[in-house]
């Protein structure tokens, strides 16, 4: 029996979406019931009740009791977690890039975050609860990435990633160095004596998200990272499909630019040739480049093109976590994760679908302005 | 050879009929997959003879026997008018532009090319079906000294390890124009990187002094050395040879003093157009030269040089070696295949013609020991012609690179 | 005896390759054989051992040595080794004009006489690679362009160089510089109807009584006697102006007369495509407005995708180069290469070939039988790639009883080639129109500062000059002689330079 969606008063005005910085009230427990459920590896689960308390999940199951006393969210819709943005430019104060210098190796993106950026707000309409914040590809390093919630000014992961662009893009002609020889020349010589954060990529302790284009450029990153042992990610790539063997030998994952519809029926085949090749791989957004819904346009796209519901599904969440870093945190709809949960008024992938509810660590931070219409 | 079965075999697998059967018969007969005997009116061996109504044997990516009779053994066969070597071309000029280049100093003489070219170009394809197997690819002249040159084959999997025939083959140095496009003088505070030197002809013939002075100084005083300095101490000591891009009359002769002045033991001018000048003075400098492609009123060189048809013919009676090429047209009139055809016109001999895209280059980027002529144990990198080669009027039926066939002569129509 | 025309020559001064290339008409013979191994009359007809007789311009036989008459008193030129050959037609081309484009969107009352440069190195060009007839047509940057003109590559002024004034009309299907695609479609059609609504005023003006037309001609002092002073009913199949004949032809502005004649069908017209896509806008323009019958197709290399839309127009085409048109593929990321003179040629498109390119000219776009040449290469059987330079560019230009082949009756057009036409190794010897020796290679100076690399003499530092008085006597002799005395300056100067080298060196040093 489905019953239509039913709030209570009281978390409905919970969510007042002017003070994401600071939610005020802590998140007491809560269920919700979905109709239907993502909930990250293995198939939708039907009926399924999701226990929060304290901004965590505690349970998810079918046929889990709901405690006496607990408020209960029915939903007729699907539930998933919140979407993960592998890289944003999103809610960073002060723009992106220094182009004054190629090599910023210390800079971090997380001392750019203001979590009070009216840019978040758009974030979690499309049900984005987590973005990566990377530099724009114009330094060869950018800086180390950040993990942050788009609600409540948390930051995630203060040290991500060390993006390195190894990009047309970061060879500007005006400052050393300008050609791609040169640029790996200096990066050798950083990595043959590493400090810092190269170091601690060069360690393997953190990853690199290697920014990068057409074929040339990735094939470049891939005997690059595997010269000194690095770990990560390349982003862009967008032919990536075409070198699925060479990618998956490298064990590095991959975040492709977002997808919108003009994007060509090569860089969709090219997802899904990856995905089929076992290659981990998400997508970035891109913001305020990019319209919030292109995340899940991207996915959708490449579900068109062949790419299996779940696996789409599973590059916005538990994938786009992992080549985060962030996967013991969140992602999933798994017990001791965080509560980032996005109700949907039907198949997240189909775009007539839309975010009704969002909760970030528990707390109800969007809700649609007229609840889901009502199925009988 | 004519066995119907391997025939059958053959042409299943390349024409991809069935993947399971080609991917079957690959693990079970790869040899047999990459045989071919070739059989054509004339054999332009460019090793020193022309063999008629002979016969070439291809066997796993290597030219197996060259003979007057045929030979027997596996392979299909392939029955044309003419079949000369994989044409070389030491000045494709197929590059990612600024970006395969570093502006930050005159002199990146350390930086190897390969580090920045794209070997996804669909350039590189319209090469090699145009017949041309092996390129240098050099760093574009917007420094003074740009870099390592490296030859590499134009098709196969797209990998520099793959592809590459030799790294470092030149060290790559530019007079003319280009190098000091752009660059000029700061007044006040400098406003832009290209603030600097050297902003004319002079400047950049003393930006290649002083890089010399610096190497022989640092012979000296090993103290003194860098990655720069020792790129050039190659060149001193003739392990490469200096690449030169000299068009114009006074910027050959700069070439030329460049040579004696430090007794460099290998030199190679590219785009050479107006050597005809002063034939003697690059006679004298132990020279090889590159020319640009032809046109047939002579004019549309590099710095507006004045390239005449006999170019090609001159040099040759002189002595000196050179090669042609076609600077990746994409007109098929200016193309290297038939560049050897327009040197023709104005008076080379066909065999000089001929080497003048094979085993001269090959000799000049010192990889003759794989490519550049039709010998046993070298690279099976073949074109097959349907008549003269280098007419115009002739076409490219076939080319086979490392034994494999990238364009059939038996589709051809 | 044979006698190269070099004995007229000798003892002419030429103190300049210009009247070298142009003297040979003055001069020449009223009576000329042509003796060669092999007279290739047309695409796939050859006589072995043949000669070629003409008198006054025109040639009156051609046949085998021996069966032929010749007459005693005619100078005889060639010998065994040549090829001869018909001149080559070339359809089209904007070279040899100051500048070939003109800003002015419709202006077919411009006349390219004004802008031919009869000195242009252009023209010596087209001589030096055996152009006999040669369109001369404004660029395709335009709406509607001036007259063009048909000449020979030989003459001081355009008078002499003239086979035919006053020729077709250059339009433009493509969009000119700052127009776009709609624009230009729009420009062309306001053109016409512009000329209509004139004609019908004029016609109007007439019935009304009004006589202002009559007194503007007479103002300007046009002609109004005579056929002038009739007027006659529009012809054409296209649109017409009912009435017309009301109005004395001489009383129409003389601006309209040209578009007017187009509509009447009584002009030619070369119209530009450079797009497949501006293929049937050209043919509807052409339709629309009574032409189509004498329209030529000017088409650049992408319009083989619109080689069906062609053939059933069944007009006849002129390609230009490059010959190969390579367009990148959007999915694969390959380059796809077709052959247009092939696409076109499986269409059953009856089309010649220009050497003028489309784009920036490459070093090799200069030369028509070289065009012809990489049109076999690609697949074009040689007998079509031939009559794609000389039967077919003469039929274009409704010269198909003058030029284009060796036949009795025609013009005296022929050339003498060293070897297969279309070979890269073949050059060609001499060119001689309609009789007369235009052209000889051992005197063309240009060429020997291209194939012997010595400066013009005049030009040259050293002493060069004093060997240029050739003697009577074989060609090969006086060309002996002449590398020798080159050789030796060259020699000369060389040791002078290196001297100074050897000085500055040290200087430097």
């Amino acid at each position: 029996m489905l019953l239509p969606a039913l709030l209570t008063t009281l978390i409905a005005t919970a969510a007042t979406p002017a003070n994401r910085a600071a939610p005020a009230t802590p998140a007491g427990p809560l269920a919700i019931r979905a109709h239907k459920a993502y909930v990250g590896a293995g198939p939708a689960i039907e009926d399924c009740v999701v226990l929060i308390d304290d901004g965590r999940i505690r349970e998810v199951g079918r046929g889990v009791r709901v405690p006496d006393g607990t408020p209960l969210v029915e939903h007729a819709g699907v539930l998933t977690a919140g979407l993960v943005a592998c890289g944003s430019y999103d809610g960073i104060a002060g723009g992106t890039t220094d182009v004054t210098r190629a090599y910023l190796p210390e800079a971090r993106l997380a001392d750019a975050f203001a979590p009070a950026h009216p840019d978040f707000e758009r974030l979690l309409t499309a049900g984005i609860t987590t973005v990566v914040l990377v530099p724009r590809p114009e330094n060869v390093i950018g800086g180390v990435t950040a993990v942050v919630k788009t609600s409540g000014g948390t930051i995630v992961k203060r040290d991500a990633q060390l993006a390195v662009a190894l990009s047309t893009n970061a060879l500007l002609f005006n400052r050393e160095p300008t050609s791609y020889a040169q640029a790996l020349v200096q990066l050798d010589a950083l990595l043959a004596r590493p400090q810092g954060t190269l170091a601690r990529a060069k360690a393997g302790e953190l990853p690199v998200l290697l920014q990068v284009d057409p074929e040339h450029e990735v094939a470049r990153a891939l005997a690059f990272a595997k010269k000194h042992g690095l770990k990560g990610a390349l982003y862009g790539a967008e032919r990536a499909g075409e070198m699925a063997a060479e990618i998956r030998e490298s064990g590095l994952g991959v975040v492709f630019h977002p997808l919108g519809l003009g994007s060509d029926k090569r860089a969709r085949r090219s997802v899904v040739a990856l995905s089929e090749a076992g290659v981990p791989f998400a997508f970035a957004l891109e913001a305020p480049d990019h319209s919030p819904e292109d995340l899940r346009l991207s996915a959708a796209l490449c579900v068109r093109a062949g790419l299996p519901v779940e696996a789409g599904l599973q590059a916005l969440t538990a994938g786009a976590a992992r080549i985060a870093g962030v996967a013991d945190k969140l992602g999933r709809v798994e017990r001791g994760l965080a509560a980032d949960l996005v109700l949907w008024s039907g198949e997240p992938l189909d775009l007539a679908s839309r975010a009704t509810h969002v909760y970030v660590d528990g707390v109800l931070v969007h809700s649609a302005p007229s609840a889901a219409p009502a199925k009988d | 050879m004519n066995d119907p079965t391997n025939n059958s075999r053959a042409i299943r697998s390349w024409l991809g009929h069935g993947a399971l059967a080609a991917c079957v018969l690959s693990s079970l007969a790869l040899a047999g997959d990459k045989s071919w005997l070739i059989k054509a009116h004339k054999i332009h061996t460019a090793a020193g003879d022309t063999i008629e109504d002979g016969f070439l044997q291809v066997t796993d990516g290597r030219i197996t026997a060259v003979a007057g009779v045929s030979m027997g053994g596996g392979g299909d066969m392939l029955e044309v008018a003419a079949v000369t070597p994989g044409l070389i071309d030491l000045s494709v000029r197929i590059d990612l532009g600024f970006d395969s280049v570093e502006q930050s100093t005159e002199t990146p003489a350390s930086l190897d090319v390969e580090n920045g070219i794209d070997l996804w170009d669909p350039r590189f394809e319209r090469e090699l079906k145009s017949g041309v197997t092996t390129v240098v690819v050099s760093p574009p002249d917007r420094a003074v000294i740009g870099g390592w040159s490296l030859a590499l084959k134009t098709g196969g999997p797209p990998t520099l390890e793959k592809r590459r025939v030799a790294p470092r083959v030149a060290l790559r140095a530019a007079i003319g124009d280009e190098p000091s496009d752009g660059n000029r003088p700061a007044f006040g505070q400098p406003d832009s990187f290209y603030n600097r030197r050297p902003t004319t002809r002079m400047g950049v013939e003393w930006v290649l002094r002083k890089s010399f002075y610096d190497a022989l100084a640092a012979r000296k005083d090993a103290a003194l050395a860098t990655d720069e300095t020792r790129a050039f101490e190659e060149v001193l000591a003739g392990k490469a040879p200096l690449f030169i891009a000299a068009s114009t009359t006074q910027d050959i002769r700069t070439a030329c003093f460049l040579q004696r002045e430090f007794k460099l033991p290998r030199l190679i001018i590219d785009a050479a157009a107006e050597a005809w000048k002063d034939p003697q003075m690059v006679v004298q400098s132990g020279a090889a030269v590159v020319l640009p492609p032809f046109s047939f009123g002579g004019r549309g060189g590099v710095d507006g040089a004045f390239h005449a048809w006999n170019t090609a013919a001159l040099l040759h009676e002189r002595g000196l070696t050179i090669a042609l090429s076609g600077h990746n047209s994409i007109e098929r009139g200016d193309r290297l295949a038939v560049q050897p055809g327009l040197a023709m016109h104005g008076g080379l001999p066909f065999d000089a013609a001929l080497a003048a895209v094979t085993i001269n280059p090959a000799r000049m980027a010192g990889i003759d020991g794989r490519v550049g002529s039709i010998a046993t144990g070298k690279d099976a990198d073949l074109v097959l012609w349907d008549g003269r080669p280098f007419e115009p009027s002739s076409r490219i039926v076939g080319v086979l690179l490392d034994g494999e066939l990238i364009v059939d002569p038996r589709t051809q129509k | 005896m044979q006698t190269t025309p070099s004995h007229f020559f000798a003892r002419s001064v030429l103190a300049t390759s210009f009247a070298l290339l142009t003297g040979g008409l003055a001069l020449g013979a009223d009576k000329l054989v042509i003796e060669a191994g092999r007279v290739i009359t047309r695409a796939g007809h050859e006589i072995k051992d043949g000669v070629i007789v003409i008198e006054n311009g025109r040639i009156t036989k051609v046949g085998k040595q021996g069966e032929v008459d010749k007459p005693w008193d005619a100078t005889v030129i060639g010998g065994p080794s040549f090829v001869a050959f018909p001149g080559f037609v070339e359809a089209q081309t904007s070279r040899g004009l100051d500048r070939p484009n003109e800003n002015i969107d419709v202006a077919p009352f411009l006349d390219i006489r004004d802008s031919i440069d009869p000195i242009n190195f252009a023209y010596e060009d087209y001589l030096r690679h055996g152009v006999t007839t040669l369109n001369v047509q404004q660029g395709g940057n335009c709406v509607i362009g001036g007259r063009g003109m048909i000449v020979r590559p030989v003459g001081m002024t355009v008078d002499e160089m003239a086979v035919r004034p006053d020729y077709a009309l250059k339009l433009s299907a493509s969009p000119k510089t700052g127009k776009s695609a709609a624009t230009q479609s729009m420009a062309l059609r306001r053109a016409f109807d512009e000329l209509k609504k004139r004609l019908e005023k004029q016609v109007q003006d007439k019935k009304d009584g009004k006589a202002r037309d009559k007194r503007e001609a007479m103002f300007q002092g046009r002609e109004l006697e005579g056929e002038k002073a009739k007027g006659r009913a529009m012809d054409g199949k296209g649109w017409r102006v009912d009435g017309l004949e009301l109005v004395p032809r001489g009383e129409l502005d003389e601006k309209d007369l040209q578009l007017l004649e187009l509509v009447e069908g009584k002009r030619d017209a070369f119209v530009w495509c450079a797009a497949a896509m501006d293929v049937r806008k050209a043919l509807d323009l052409a339709k629309q407005n009574g032409f189509l019958e004498r329209t030529t197709l000017v088409l650049a290399g992408d319009c083989w995708k619109a080689a069906d839309v062609v053939a059933a127009s069944g007009r006849p085409a002129i390609l230009v180069p490059p010959m190969l048109h390579v367009e990148l593929d959007p999915l694969t990321g390959k380059e796809v290469e077709t052959s247009v003179p092939k696409a076109f040629a499986e269409k059953g498109v009856k089309f010649a070939i220009a050497s003028e390119g489309f784009g920036p000219t490459t070093p090799s776009q200069q030369v028509l039988w070289y065009q012809a040449a990489l049109a076999v290469g690609q697949g074009l059987p040689r007998d079509k790639a031939i009559a794609a330079i000389t039967t077919v560019p003469a039929e274009i230009l409704g010269l198909a009883d003058r030029v284009g082949s060796l036949e009795a009756g025609k013009d005296g057009n022929v050339l003498l080639l060293d070897g297969e036409p279309l070979s890269i190794r073949t050059h060609v010897e001499f060119v001689i129109i309609e009789g007369k020796t235009a052209y000889d290679r051992s005197k063309d100076i240009r060429a020997k500062h291209l194939l012997e690399g010595q400066e013009p003499r005049g030009t040259s530092p050293a002493g060069v000059d004093g060997a240029s008085d050739a003697k009577p006597g074989s060609k090969q002799d006086a060309l002996k002689k002449d590398e020798a005395a080159e050789k030796k300056a060259a020699e000369e100067q060389r040791k002078a330079d290196e001297k100074k080298h050897y000085e500055s060196s040290e200087e430097r040093g």
